[in-house]
């Protein structure tokens, strides 16, 4: 991820949420998804992405899938039963995470 | 409109990874997918190029941290073994040879015809022979698993070498100890055969 450290905490959560709303996935499929969803804004390299993937899957919240496609093998990743619920778990954990930070950022003025 | 990628340039992608020390199939398979769906992409985008001057370009701007990346499998790849040994240890498959096994230790008075440094000797030899039954069955076949299952393998060996070697056991501990270090290497072994047969078929490795 290369636009700033501070997406770099969120990708485990980026990856189950869109592997949410997609079946399965493949590696370069997400980090073009993530391209068009943000604008351009955020890039995930390929440094940042494959450990997480496997991290993701070494925990068992996702599971493999290989396919032959185009002369070559592709590896599909798609969520666990487990890998479900952590997501579910995780975007809470983000929500919170920003109404927090948005707190500290843009504070509501107090009417006192 | 999409141009697919020829098997030639496909196996070029993959040789070039290999040459750049990306040694493991199962690592390089999805390397090989992403740069030529990235060269694929670039080539639509751009259909007065070709191949090799974008593999180039592409090369100059990402291989160190392709290169990187293909570094950090470790981790995982050790959590998703031993998980699997663990699980296996209650395996029937693994069981039951183990527990023959201790059976036999338990029954047989080896005391009378080996001394102590012997019988750890022995041992000791009969467990490396175990641990490279499937080093030598799947020596050919470059996956990152069976890597780290034989790294993580020797640690039966060192346990064995350090405690019961070095400190002089008495014989009763002798027969739970190395009962135990066969169960675990049975498992190791166990496990290593049904991810060869599992990442053989994934991967298409005849």
């Amino acid at each position: 991820m290369s636009n700033s450290k501070l997406y770099k905490g969120s990708l485990s959560t980026i990856i189950l949420k869109l592997l949410a709303e997609n079946s399965k996935m493949y590696g370069y499929e997400i980090t073009q998804k993530v391209k068009e969803l943000t604008q351009g804004e955020l890039t995930i390299t390929e440094g940042a992405l494959y450990p997480a993937l496997h991290k993701l899957e070494a925990d068992g919240f996702l599971e493999v899938e290989m396919q032959k496609v185009d002369n070559r093998l592709r590896k599909y990743y798609k969520l666990t039963q487990a890998g479900t619920q952590e997501k579910v778990n995780r975007i809470e954990e983000l929500e919170r995470f920003i109404e927090t930070i948005q707190g500290i950022v843009n504070p509501k003025p107090s009417l006192g | 409109m999409k141009q697919n990628l020829t098997l030639e340039e496909i196996r070029f992608i993959d040789n070039y990874l290999k040459n750049s020390g990306v040694d493991f199939v199962d690592v390089r398979t999805e390397m090989v997918d992403h740069v030529a769906s990235e060269i694929e992409n670039r080539l639509e985008e751009n259909n007065t190029s070709d191949f090799y001057e974008e593999f180039k370009i592409y090369m100059v701007q990402h291989k160190n941290c392709l290169l990187k990346n293909a570094g950090k499998y470790r981790w995982s790849v050790d959590k998703k073994v031993l998980k699997e040994v663990l699980k296996n240890l209650i395996n029937l498959q693994v069981l039951t040879p183990a527990v023959v096994i201790a059976i036999i230790l338990f029954a047989v008075d080896i005391q009378e015809y080996l001394n102590s440094t012997q019988i750890s000797i022995a041992f000791y030899a009969v467990l490396l022979m175990l641990a490279f039954i499937p080093i030598l069955l799947y020596r050919k076949i470059k996956l990152s698993f069976l890597n780290r299952i034989g790294v993580l393998g020797n640690l039966p060996f060192l346990i064995a070498h350090n405690i019961i070697l070095t400190e002089g056991l008495s014989f009763s501990y002798y027969q739970v100890t190395y009962s135990i270090l066969f169960w675990i290497l049975i498992s190791f072994g166990y496990t290593s055969i049904c991810f060869a047969r599992e990442y053989k078929q994934k991967y298409q490795i005849s």
